[in-house]
């Protein structure tokens, strides 16, 4: 209940400590931004690629995202983006498939990180499986602004909880997989572990659970937000 | 920020096997995803209701119901189509509703993005425009992307003028390092000469080198134009047997092309086998190259090559069987003691065979054979068609063979034939005219094969009672369309169910198309020429042309995808096609094609008073 | 059963079996390319040939003319039987070989000349509309009396029928739709005169039954009471010659050359694959047309009759030998709802008084009687065929039956006149002529257009007709004799022949003919506009105007000889042409082999 007030809270206390001005303006944004329904709302549904599961340790080496206006994802706000990495990719390449060689065609995360707050400005975050990638943005955001960013996130993986709880459905490991997920929903089957397809299949799957938790037509987002 | 390629490549793949989308290259394709939106409805939803309808919709995901403010079921959409836009419903448009008839995610275009996509790209434009011959054109336009010409030229071309003497003119192909020059008189390209020439026609005749160039060069050689497609380019010189082609845009020589540089460009084209066969020395030989024929026919569908030249090009590799066949019987036989034609009916007079069919052939001697030289003949054709039934051409079931006597006489007496059929249209003779006005010469003295036809046309030509017997034959074979418009399906006997493609779309159209030939009294065998004939010299309406082209395009993709698919899977090639088998999308285009035969053959029966 | 319902079933039934053999043999086959059709038996196009020539003219209208002429309408019977044999003979089998499907287009190739071609159309289009005139009257009358509406009415729906039977065509043309159109049309004609003729002269052959004494105990023969009965009323005797011979040869003559004129039947020739054949069809159905024609004349004197034995049930001039109106059938009565039986009280005894009070003598006679005029002011004769099996109190079946055959005859021929007419405008006029690229689909929607157009005029006309059904169809005969006869001939037999003088020739005989009919029966047939009665009197040399086509035909062969001779000859390869259809085929074909 009291979440969202300590969120505003931590919203100005960041503003005023942050030594980069544009990053301080969206700071303030955040916290006068008003959340009501999807129809409403604008969102930016984000997936990160990073090379391991340490926000301390490792690093992001892509970031995609896709914007949601409307209740639509706008599909000409697609942004696919490589970081360069100081650490080598290692053994998770396996996994994204990206190389060092492709990851060092990449940006500095800084100018990345630019470009996603700018992309972000105004809208709340959406994420599947908030925990790992908010961490690691916070991360990032320590060493480029010297601040705790504050976030307010919508996670799909938590609307989905809500909605199994709600219908008293079990909740089997595995279970709550994007992929896995997405196939319960019906939608089309991506290639996993691209930063931007898991954005936007993340984004999509949003389209659906609301869809499913509320068949009026236009789910309100305000009792799901998640608060970093 | 300059977006990069992967931002929406993963859209454009999607849109890519959407029709109409496919016809846009990957810049057009990556510019379309950026005007989308992506939204979701949960089944039994209404996704619109609004007149005119809000822009465009992809189903990426579901089926969609479209039904009349009645709530009347009009139509079903599913994953890869579209809706949103005007739809004609049988042929009449509609105002609709659109409902999830499942979970649906739905890419959808608002009504000025739309607008500007139809403006910018004319082929999508047609697509979605009202008019539904345009429509069905569009259908078949968009599949094939072929190689032009041009794209195969490597440099300029070495042109010499014509009154350079033969030295100045070798002198100069070596400093070009070129195998051949074109020669040009007043600026316009008045012939051709190649090593060979240079070779046979100066040194081994020892011709003056001053001699000037006009003298010994290839006179008026055929070329192409720059945007044709590189399969007619290599038809023309299989046909003509010519090594170099001149490529033209208009009076301007723009390069040369070989055929190697054809079958270089495409490592494994279909027509390689065709010089292979003339390398074979006997029918044995020849077998050997059997096993490639099923690989060759599925490789030309799938290449998405121009539906028109799949057929000459299987065609082109029957005929050089065929006169392979000849060769050989005439080497070991002997030179033949008659002047004669080798001639053919049906799809291989037409250039028309898909998978290997049954050979229908026979033959025009100049005049009657008498003693031995009947049994050159006898020998000759059976030969040739004993090693045609080993090929897998098998044996005519009609027996219009060269092997049957009756089908291997004088030029006089298949005249009689001809008059015999026209003068008394007993359904026989009606059968026999279907199969033997469709007729070409593939071998021998074809001057034969000319006047024949001359003489068969001019009388057809002349004779209306004849052509309503042949209409009224034509018109038995109606399109498989029943009551309001619903697709017609048949078995086969072997218990596959499906539309008969060939007896109720190709043979309606083809019969159609003879009967309009024989009114402008074209001599023409292929279908697609005769309609283009047809329309030149006035006798058809270049509509009507379009619209039987297209549908007799669009029917044969259909039947030789399934056909390629059959003889993939190690099937026998038939063509029932089960209507399951086709995308709602392609249904609809084949029911407008079916629609547009029956059009036309009311028409004919109208005009030949056949009811 | 009531009789309207059954007339609904049985007409009902007959063309469900129509569009049922329709829809069966459309069914298409799917055969392979070797295996050929099997072609039509003779027998069978012969039936289907014989239900194509016999129209409602023929079926409704013929025995009706009989009944009232007597004598004179043997003209009838004589004019079309001759013509068929004409044609079959003497013009089929040339047109044939010169291989062109219809009479226009013959005639545009045969004078090398558009114009010729677009003429000889008109001719046609002329001939085959007053031909459809005289089918509408025929269904008008059909119509009006089974669903007991007035006659105009009937026409209206006889349109609508024919439109919709016309534009959907599946039904015509194909044989086994006509050959049942045959045997219902034959069954229906004879069935009744079978039973009439048992209930007269006790004979059950029609045919001989008009020959034969009658079984009333009287003794005497079926015609000479005939004769007794009209002549006691005033009338002139059945069996009398009332027109002038030269009249009667210029009708038959008329109705003989007219037929080589009209489209649907001489297509018939060119639908079967051999000449020879197309002979032994033509005698089927020659064969096939007899037994209608050998009927009518037996039907027409029954049915005369009867009628006069209802109406006159006892003796001349007695008080009660005539029909109390008050007590009449059934019969009179509904064929008085559709107008074309009209009865009008004049001396104001309630009873039915019909004699000829044109003829002074009795008139005079009659008066004597207490009567006062003519009493049955209209009995349209195209009646007679209809109410005959209820003028001789048939069971309601037999009745029904004959209203099943009249829309048959009717329909098959109207159908196949009005696709002539809509091919004939839209492939020859305007594809032909005035729009050579046209699309094949507005061409479609020109030959429906045209087909309407010509149900349109020829219903109208139809409701106010020129003549009863028969006489209708006379004039098209006629108009055909004097347009199209002379050309084709000329077009055959005389090498020497050239378009300007065929084309003269054509339209001097249609116009002659044409006038000579509007001048006697009003400007396009609009009543009240004729120039002069329509009495033997007036007309030239007592010609009457359904026998001018003869006349018109002379004309025309004068005009275009005349014309011939002041013109250059035809070219040099048509002369050859014409030559060359005269020789039989197989002599062509030995000559050019030799």
């Amino acid at each position: 209940m009291f979440a969202r007030w300590r969120y505003r809270k931590r919203c100005h206390a960041a503003a005023r400590l942050c030594q980069h001005p544009n990053v301080a303006t969206y700071i303030r944004e955040y916290a006068g931004l008003g959340v009501d329904k999807l129809s409403n709302t604008p969102l930016i549904a984000v997936d990160l690629e990073m090379t391991g599961l340490d926000a301390t340790q490792n690093h992001i080496i892509a970031i995609g995202w896709t914007q949601l206006d409307h209740g639509r994802i706008n599909l000409a706000s697609n942004r696919h983006l490589l970081i360069n990495a100081e650490q080598s990719v290692g053994h998770s390449a396996a996994i994204h498939e990206l190389t060092d060689n492709e990851v060092a065609e990449g940006m500095p995360l800084e100018a990345g990180l630019a470009v996603l707050f700018e992309a972000a400005r105004g809208r709340v975050w959406l994420f599947h499986h908030a925990d790992l990638d908010v961490a690691f943005l916070q991360q990032a955001c320590l060493a480029w602004t010297d601040v705790a960013m504050p976030f307010m996130v919508l996670d799909t993986m938590c609307l989905e909880l809500t909605l199994r709880k709600r219908r008293e459905l079990p909740v089997h490991h595995g279970d709550l997989q994007l992929t896995r997920l997405r196939r319960n929903y019906n939608l089309p089957a991506y290639t996993a572990h691209n930063a931007l397809i898991d954005a936007y299949a993340t984004a999509e799957l949003l389209l659906a659970l609301a869809e499913n938790m509320d068949t009026s037509g236009s789910l309100r987002l305000k009792p799901h937000l998640k608060y970093y | 920020m300059p977006s990069n390629y992967h931002d929406i490549n993963f859209i454009a793949e999607f849109l890519h096997t959407v029709h109409p989308f496919n016809a846009l290259d990957t810049e057009g394709l990556h510019k379309l995803a950026r005007t989308l939106q992506v939204a979701y409805y949960p089944q039994g939803k209404t996704i619109f209701s609004s007149k005119p309808p809000p822009g465009l919709a992809i189903i990426r995901k579901g089926a969609v119901r479209l039904v009349d403010e009645s709530h009347k079921f009009l139509d079903k959409r599913s994953e890869g189509e579209l809706f949103g836009h005007d739809i004609y419903f049988h042929g009449e448009m509609k105002d609709y509703i659109a409902e999830a008839e499942e979970d649906c995610l739905l890419w959808l275009m608002d009504v000025e993005e739309f607008k500007a996509l139809r403006a910018e790209n004319t082929l999508i434009g047609e697509y979605f425009s009202s008019h539904l011959k345009t429509r069905l054109s569009a259908a078949t336009e968009v599949k094939h992307s072929v190689t032009q010409v041009k794209d195969l030229l490597k440099r300029e071309p070495v042109m010499v003028e014509g009154r350079m003497s033969i030295q100045d003119v070798a002198r100069r192909m070596s400093a070009e390092r070129v195998s051949s020059v074109l020669v040009m008189c007043d600026d316009k390209l008045c012939g051709i000469v190649t090593d060979k020439d240079l070779r046979q026609r100066v040194l081994a005749v020892g011709l003056h080198p001053d001699t000037a160039i006009v003298e010994v060069m290839t006179a008026n050689p055929k070329s192409v134009e720059a945007d044709a497609d590189v399969d007619s380019a290599l038809l023309l010189m299989m046909r003509q047997n010519y090594h170099h082609l001149p490529v033209m845009d208009g009076n301007q020589p723009l390069g040369l092309v070989t055929a190697g540089d054809i079958l270089r460009a495409q490592s494994e084209h279909p027509l390689r086998i065709v010089r292979d066969i003339y390398k074979k020395n006997s029918i044995e030989e020849l077998l050997s190259l059997n096993h490639r024929l099923p690989f060759l026919f599925e490789r030309m569908v799938n290449l998405g090559r121009d539906i028109e030249q799949i057929g000459r090009m299987v065609t082109l590799v029957t005929d050089a069987f065929t006169i392979r066949l000849l060769q050989i019987a005439e080497q070991s036989l002997g030179p033949p003691p008659v002047p004669y034609a080798w001639i053919v009916f049906g799809s291989q007079a037409r250039e028309a065979q898909t998978a290997r069919t049954d050979q229908d052939n026979g033959i025009v001697l100049s005049r009657d054979a008498s003693g031995d030289e009947v049994t050159y003949f006898e020998k000759l054709s059976q030969s040739v068609c004993d090693g045609l039934d080993r090929l897998g051409y098998v044996y005519c079931p009609g027996e219009v063979m060269a092997i049957n006597v009756k089908w291997r006489v004088s030029l006089d007496k298949w005249k009689r034939h001809f008059d015999r059929w026209i003068d008394e249209p007993t359904p026989k003779s009606v059968m026999y005219s279907s199969i033997f006005f469709d007729i070409r010469c593939v071998h021998g003295d074809c001057e034969l094969v000319d006047e024949l036809q001359t003489h068969a046309i001019t009388r057809a030509r002349d004779n209306r009672i004849f052509r309503r017997f042949m209409a009224a034959n034509v018109l038995k074979h109606k399109p498989p369309l029943g009551f309001f418009r619903r697709f017609v399906q048949e078995s086969d006997g072997s218990h596959s169910e499906g539309l008969n493609l060939k007896h109720r779309g190709i043979v309606p159209i083809t019969g159609l198309v003879r009967i309009r030939a024989l009114e402008a009294g074209i001599k023409e065998a292929n279908t697609y020429r005769r309609i283009k004939l047809a329309t030149e010299s006035g006798a058809m309406n270049e509509n009507d042309a379009n619209s039987l082209r297209d549908a007799l395009r669009l029917i044969n993709r259909i039947r030789l995808n399934h056909q390629s698919a059959q003889m993939m899977a190690g099937e026998k090639p038939s063509n029932f096609v089960p209507i399951e088998d086709l995308s709602p999308l392609l249904r609809r285009n084949l029911k407008a094609a079916f629609m547009l035969v029956e059009e036309a053959q009311d028409a004919m029966a109208h005009r030949y008073q056949v009811l | 059963m009531d009789l309207k319902l059954l007339t609904f079933l049985v007409v009902g039934a007959t063309f469900a079996l129509y569009i049922g053999i329709a829809i069966w043999s459309k069914a298409s086959s799917t055969k392979e390319f070797y295996v050929a059709g099997t072609g039509v038996h003779p027998i069978a196009n012969g039936m289907a040939t014989a239900a194509d020539w016999m129209s409602a003219a023929s079926f409704i209208s013929m025995a009706g003319l009989i009944a009232f002429l007597g004598y004179d309408a043997s003209v009838y019977l004589m004019g079309w039987t001759g013509g068929y044999v004409l044609l079959a003979l003497l013009l089929a089998p040339y047109l044939r070989k010169f291989g062109k499907f219809t009479v226009s287009e013959f005639i545009g190739e045969r004078y090398y000349s558009k114009a010729a071609r677009m003429v000889a159309v008109l001719c046609l289009i002329v001939a085959s509309i007053t031909y459809v005139i005289g089918q509408m009257k025929g269904v008008g009358v059909a119509f009006g009396r089974f669903l007991e509406v007035d006659f105009h009415t009937g026409v209206v729906v006889g349109m609508a029928i024919v439109f919709v039977y016309a534009v959907l065509g599946g039904m015509k043309g194909i044989t086994y739709t006509q050959i049942a159109q045959y045997c219902v049309l034959i069954f229906a004609y004879t069935v009744p005169a079978i039973f009439i003729a048992l209930n007269l002269t006790g004979n059950p052959i029609p045919q001989l039954g008009l020959g034969s004494n009658m079984a009333d105990g009287s003794g005497m023969a079926l015609l000479d009471k005939l004769d007794m009965i009209v002549t006691d009323l005033g009338f002139a005797a059945y069996t009398a010659q009332k027109w002038s011979t030269l009249n009667m040869v210029l009708l038959t003559l008329s109705l003989m050359i007219g037929t080589a004129g009209l489209p649907h039947v001489i297509m018939r020739f060119f639908t079967v694959p051999r000449v020879a054949d197309a002979r032994t069809s033509a005698g089927w159905a020659l064969v096939f047309i007899a037994i209608l024609y050998t009927t009518a004349p037996a039907v027409g004197a029954m049915a005369r009759l009867n009628l006069m034995n209802t109406i006159q049930s006892g003796p001349v001039g007695a008080a009660d030998g005539n029909l109390v109106y008050a007590d009449r059938p059934t019969w009179f009565k509904n064929w008085e709802t559709t107008g074309l039986l009209q009865f009008e009280d004049k001396n104001g005894d309630g009873r039915v008084q019909y004699y000829n009070d044109k003829d002074e003598a009795f008139a005079a006679k009659a008066a004597s009687f207490g009567w006062n005029g003519n009493e049955m002011v209209k009995v349209d004769r195209d009646i007679m065929v209809l109410a005959n099996p209820e003028i001789a109190g048939l069971p309601n079946w037999v009745i029904a039956l004959v209203a099943a055959g009249g829309l048959a005859a009717a329909l098959s021929t109207a159908a196949g006149l009005l696709l002539a007419i809509s091919t004939a405008v839209s492939h020859d006029v305007i594809k032909g002529m005035i729009s050579p690229d046209i699309s094949e689909k507005k061409e479609l929607l020109a030959s429906r257009l045209s087909m309407a157009g010509a149900i349109l005029v020829a219903g109208y006309l139809g409701m106010n007709p020129p003549g009863f059904a028969a006489q209708v169809v006379a004039l098209a005969f006629g108009l055909a004799a004097s347009s199209i006869f002379p050309a084709l001939m000329m077009g055959i037999f005389n090498k020497n022949m050239d378009d300007k003088g065929a084309i003269v020739g054509m339209l001097v005989g249609l116009f002659s003919t044409l006038i000579y009919i509007f001048w006697f029966k009003g400007w396009f047939f609009v009543p009240g506009t004729e120039m002069a009665a329509n009495t033997p009197d007036n007309w030239f040399m007592g010609i009457s105007p359904e026998a001018f086509g003869a006349v018109g035909a002379m004309l025309n062969f004068l005009a275009a000889y005349v014309v011939s001779k002041v013109t250059p000859p035809p070219p040099e390869h048509i002369q050859h042409l014409v030559e060359d259809i005269r020789v039989p085929m197989g002599a062509v074909k030995a000559a050019r082999d030799h």
